[in-house]
This record gives structure tokens, C-alpha cells and sequence, in this order.
């Protein structure tokens, strides 16, 4: 489970974070939604423990993310919207670094890595360097590498962007898979129909504070919207003014 | 061991083996990095062995005056006698005196003897040297030729005064009997005593571009971001990073004092009168001295690579780091200053005149060599402490 407590969160005198709280509960996608700069990726970043909250608690399984940083960061798996990948190494090289590092070794994570190169569609290029990897295959690479060590949580920031149909519904089961394994899932996306269809709850935020949160369904009938997409435009829409 | 140390290690090591693996395969910056240690080394051995190709040394150390030319031999038969046994010949030069004089500017004779009909059988008498104070084969000949003919000059005036009952001691009422406890004086030694500051240059620039690859490049490739959500403690991957680092200066210092220990004995190699290249063991020495200072060195590059805000803002920090050891050279230079316990224990400092005292065969004691290790490693804790602080801070991950 991933707990976000009132959360606040500023870089100089931009408030990127204002009084957030939700929860990802295990066995539920949780959706977090919101226009560019609305803070889903600082708060990302604050769950990974790469940044420190002014105010506020975020915890994963129970481990505060800033004080029991590394417990915290053995059970979740994170896909980060810049995948950043070394142009040097191969595919399979990156799956069994990370792998390394949350200190898996020998047959056993060999096991896993083929399992996920397997699994994710990767056999073609998973032995070739990845200079020259195209966008789809980065994220199959980042998608590995954060699911190596079969975290109980995940974060995925964009998960099928720059995949084709077929590589996108497998993700997309992949990720379905994950829930009804018990794990809690945040996913982050602009595709609202990928949202719709894979969420279970969804978190909307817009200029740094929670705006609404609910079932998909539970949205739509609040606000009395055709679709999530005109939900995220009102959301984008209310933000822009509240800035204003 | 106890198993929280061996999991750190595995860590490390993960670090460590992967920065290694993904630098090996950057050849273009590899084959770059192993030429870098060549250059200094090359370009000493090829200005010594110029000037080895000069031979203006004798075996016994001193300067010869070759290609030298005489106008008027005949008129002091016996001054050009002396010459001869003191090793100075000389070939005969145009009467003409303008043709002496371009014979000197245009470098074909180093210098010119002049000897005036006027000296003929006379016992008092002036001779001139037309010399190229812009030629150092002229400036060193003519020198000798000039300290010979003064050596001449008195055992004349000494002869003369004693034929008229005096003594000999009125010309030289003073003499002076220098006393040399350094090596034989031999121009090979100033390049020999190059080697330091160049090694020291070395350790400080050898592995430079992979501490900015593996830091700030790492942050702008966007890689840095995924790794710091893993399970590791920043000092961990920091240390597993700068090993690497240490790894490739090593190597390059190691590259670098063998290039330079070959090619000098290249450059001497059948040159009559340059002294031989310190020995293989003089550069292991230097070598085992330098260790300490590279974990320092790579330490501070840790840090300036982890302030920076950009792999391009990095380069600029530490293309100037090498101005760190130019200092304790420059100090040695202008102010030599005897080796006690403080100054050992300054890093840099006492590398360096630990370095200088192998390579002039000078002794120098073991507690220098411990507290200079001692003291350096202690500084690169302390410095590497710092850079694992600046890694942790919010900004490594934006960089701004």
C-alpha cells in the first residue's frame, strides 16, 4: 500500500504541492490524473524518496519513504517518465543491474530477467545495445527493470507511451495481473481511455492539490460528465483558474 | 566478515563492475584516454633526445664547444694548444669578417674564435668571440671556451709573475674549492626532474571524463533518476563510481610512467655524456607514492563533478583542477624548504618532494612516506564525505 498524507511540497515560491492525501490500496489501480505541472511527478518523486516533503507523510507498506527510505524503496517498482537508459549497455545488462542492485544474483534472477524479456515481448532486442533503441523498446527496458525485483507497489509514469497496440494491451494485462496479485499500482497517463480502463480509483489533481478523488464511475456520476476526458478538461480547466 | 559488510560490497561491486564494462565499450573515449598518458612523456623524450642529438656534453660532464671556428690560429700558437688538450678544436674560419659573422647568424658555426695579427709573440693581448646569444649551442660553447681561455689567462699571468720572483698566489689571492654533494651537474637531470610535476598533472586529469560521465552526464542522460530509486545508499553508489574512477586513473598513471620511463631511455639511448633515466624501481616508487593521492584526486573530482550543474559546466571546473598540484611545485621552486614532519604531511606537497627525492636518488625517510599516505587518504575521506553529501541533496536530481 502507498500512503500519501498531507502532503506539501515548494521549490522557492512555487507551491508544487499543496495539502495532498490519498491512498493505493493493494489490489487496486490507482490513477492519478492531472494536467502537466499539476505535481504527479514531484509527487512520485517524493514516494521514491528522491525529494523531501516540507510537510506531510508518504509511506510505502508502512516504511516512511524519507526516514526508512530503503525499506521503502525494496517494495515498490518505479517506471520514471524519462527512461533513462545507458546507450552502452543491452537490454537484458540494464534488467540485471537493477536486479543486482536490489540484491537479487545467480540462477534466480537470471530466471527472472528471461522471464521478463519473455513476458514483455523483448527476446529481439534485449541482446543488443540500446543506442538506437526506439522509444517503445526504452520503455520495455525501464518497464523490466523496475519490475525485476517483483515489487509489491508500483508507480508508473506514462506506462505505454510510445508502444504500439499490441505492446500496449500487453502492458495493459501485465498490469491487471499485478493488481490481482494483491499489488498496489499508481499509474500516471494521458490516455484517459487507458485510464478508464485499467483504473479502479482515480486521484485528480490540478496545481498541486487534490481536486476530487473516486471510482471512475463514481466521477462520472458526482460531476454528472459524458467521460473522464471531459472530466479532465473541467479539472485542467478549474486549476488554470484557481491559478489565476 | 560480518554479512551487512558483504552486501555493501555486493553493491559496491554491482556499481563498480557496470561503470567499468559501460566505459570499456566507449572506445572512442578509451583509446583517447590511453593516448593522453603518452603525450607528456613523448614530448620530453623527444627534447631530450634533441638535445642528447647536440652533444654538447662530454662523458666527464663537460660542455664541448664542437663545430667551433678559429681566424688567426697562427698568432697564439700556445693558447690554441691548451684548447686542444682541454678538448676544444676548432676548424678554421674566413678571414673575412663579415663572412665570420654569417657564418655565426646562420648557425653553421655555434661560434668564432677571433685571434688579431696583433697578438702575434705578444704575452698581453685581446681576442674575440663572435657569438649567438639566441643559440644555446653557442651559449654553452662559447662559455666553455671562454672559462678555458680565463684558466689559460692565469696560468700565464702566474708564469709571468713568478719569473720575476713573486708569487704565483698575487693573481688569485682567492681561490675557491667548490664542493658538490649533489649529482654530477648533466642537462639530462631537467628533464628528469620534469617527470613529477607531469605524473602529478596526470593523476589529477587521468580519469576526469569518466567521473563527469558517471555523475553530472549520468543526470543530464536521465539515467541518474531510475538508480537513485533503488534500495542502495548514496555513498554506495558513489564509492562503486569512484573506484571505477580510481580504477582508470591507476591505469593511466601506470600507462603514463612507463611511456615515460621507455622513452626516456629512448632519448639517452648511445647519447655520449647524458646521464641514464632513473630506474625501473625509481618509477614503481612513484608509483606506490601516487596511490593515495589519486583517491584524493578522483575524491575532488567527485565533488566538482557533483556541484556542477551541467557535464559542460564540470569541464570547465576541472580542466583547471590541475592548477592544485602546479602550486607545491611553484613553492619548491621558489622557496626550497626542508622536508619535516608538517610539510610531509600536506597533501600533495609531500608527494611531490617525495617524488623528487626518487628521481634525484635523494634519501628520504619512511615516516614520509607514511604520513603522506597517512594524510592524503584521510584528506580523500574527508573530501569523498563531502561528495556524498552533495549527491544527496534535492538538486542532484534536477540539477539546477
Amino acid at each position: 500500500m502507498i500512503e500519501v498524507k498531507n502532503l506539501h511540497k515548494s521549490f522557492a515560491e512555487i507551491h508544487a504541492i499543496n495539502d495532498l492525501s490519498f491512498e493505493a490500496r493493494n489490489g487496486q489501480i490507482l490513477g492519478l490524473i492531472g494536467h502537466n505541472g499539476a505535481g504527479k511527478t514531484t509527487t512520485f518523486r517524493i514516494v521514491a524518496g528522491l525529494l523531501k516533503p516540507d510537510k506531510g507523510h508518504t509511506a510505502v507498506d508502512g516504511f516512511d519513504c524519507r526516514s526508512e527510505r530503503l525499506e521503502a524503496q525494496r517494495r515498490l517498482g518505479i517506471l520514471p517518465d524519462v527512461r533513462g537508459l545507458y546507450p552502452r549497455l543491452t537490454g537484458r545488462e540494464h534488467i540485471l543491474y537493477y536486479g543486482r542492485l536490489h540484491g537479487l544474483a545467480g540462477e534466480a534472477l537470471e530466471r527472472r530477467v528471461d522471464e521478463l524479456i519473455d513476458r514483455l515481448g523483448m527476446g529481439d532486442f534485449a541482446h543488443r545495445r540500446c543506442k538506437g533503441y526506439s522509444r517503445g523498446q526504452e520503455l520495455k527496458v525501464a518497464l523490466a527493470r523496475a519490475l525485476v525485483h517483483k515489487p509489491q507497489n508500483m508507480i508508473f509514469d506514462e506506462p505505454t507511451n510510445g508502444l504500439d497496440v499490441t505492446s500496449s494491451r500487453n502492458v495493459h494485462e501485465l498490469i491487471r495481473e499485478m493488481r490481482d496479485q494483491g499489488r498496489s499500482i499508481i499509474i500516471s497517463s494521458h490516455i484517459m481511455s487507458e485510464v478508464s480502463r485499467l483504473c479502479d480509483h482515480l486521484v485528480i489533481m490540478a496545481d498541486g492539490a487534490l481536486l476530487m478523488q473516486g471510482s471512475p464511475e463514481e466521477l462520472l456520476r458526482r460531476t454528472g460528465r459524458a467521460t473522464l476526458e471531459d472530466i479532465f478538461l473541467a479539472a485542467s480547466a478549474t486549476g488554470k483558474e484557481a491559478a489565476e | 566478515m560480518n554479512p551487512l559488510w558483504v552486501k555493501c560490497w555486493h553493491r559496491i561491486r554491482t556499481v563498480l563492475t557496470k561503470e567499468i564494462s559501460d566505459h570499456l565499450r566507449d572506445k572512442r573515449s578509451m583509446i583517447l584516454s590511453l593516448i593522453f598518458p603518452l603525450m607528456a612523456p613523448l614530448t620530453v623524450a623527444l627534447l631530450l633526445n634533441f638535445v642528447a642529438g647536440a652533444n654538447i656534453e662530454g662523458s666527464d660532464g663537460r660542455v664541448r664547444a664542437l663545430g667551433a671556428a678559429v681566424s688567426g690560429r697562427a698568432f697564439a700558437p700556445k693558447l690554441i694548444e691548451y684548447l686542444k688538450t682541454n678538448q676544444i678544436s676548432f676548424v678554421d674560419a674566413p678571414e673575412n669578417r663579415e663572412e665570420r659573422e654569417a657564418l655565426v647568424s646562420n648557425g653553421i658555426h655555434p661560434f668564432v674564435l677571433v685571434i688579431p695579427q696583433s697578438a702575434a709573440g705578444r704575452e698581453l693581448y685581446q681576442v674575440e668571440l663572435i657569438t649567438d646569444r639566441t643559440n644555446p649551442k653557442s651559449i654553452a660553447g662559447s662559455a666553455e671556451v671562454m672559462r678555458t681561455i680565463s684558466a689559460y689567462s692565469r696560468i700565464e699571468a702566474e708564469r709571468q709573475v713568478t719569473s720575476i720572483g713573486l708569487s704565483d698566489r698575487i693573481v688569485t689571492p682567492i681561490t675557491v674549492a667548490q664542493i658538490n654533494v649533489g649529482r654530477a651537474p648533466n642537462s639530462a637531470y631537467l628533464f628528469y626532474n620534469m617527470v613529477p610535476s607531469l605524473v602529478l598533472f596526470m593523476v589529477f586529469m587521468g580519469a576526469v571524463y569518466l567521473t563527469i560521465d558517471t555523475s553530472v552526464g549520468e543526470r543530464e542522460r536521465g539515467s541518474l533518476e531510475p538508480l537513485l530509486t533503488v534500495p542502495v545508499a548514496r555513498w554506495e553508489l558513489l564509492l562503486g563510481k569512484s573506484l571505477a574512477a580510481l580504477l582508470f586513473t591507476g591505469l593511466i598513471v601506470a600507462i603514463n610512467l612507463a611511456a615515460f620511463r621507455a622513452s626516456l631511455v629512448w632519448a639517452v639511448a648511445g647519447a655520449e655524456g647524458m646521464a641514464s633515466p632513473p630506474s625501473i624501481g625509481t618509477f614503481v616508487g612513484m608509483y606506490l607514492v601516487a596511490v593515495p593521492l589519486m583517491a584524493l584526486a578522483v575524491s575532488i573530482q567527485m565533488t566538482i563533478a557533483t556541484l556542477s550543474r551541467s557535464a559542460k559546466e564540470a569541464q570547465i571546473y576541472l580542466g583547471l583542477l590541475p592548477i592544485i598540484p602546479l602550486v607545491p611545485g611553484i613553492i619548491l621552486v621558489f622557496s626550497p624548504v626542508n622536508v619535516g614532519i608538517i610539510q610531509s604531511s600536506v597533501p600533495i606537497f609531500g608527494q611531490l618532494t617525495l617524488f623528487l627525492a626518487l628521481i634525484g636518488e635523494r634519501d628520504f625517510s619512511f615516516l614520509h612516506i607514511l604520513l603522506s599516505g597517512f594524510s592524503t587518504l584521510v584528506a580523500a575521506a574527508l573530501v569523498f564525505w563531502l561528495a556524498t553529501r552533495l549527491f544527496s541533496r534535492e538538486k542532484m536530481v534536477f540539477g539546477t
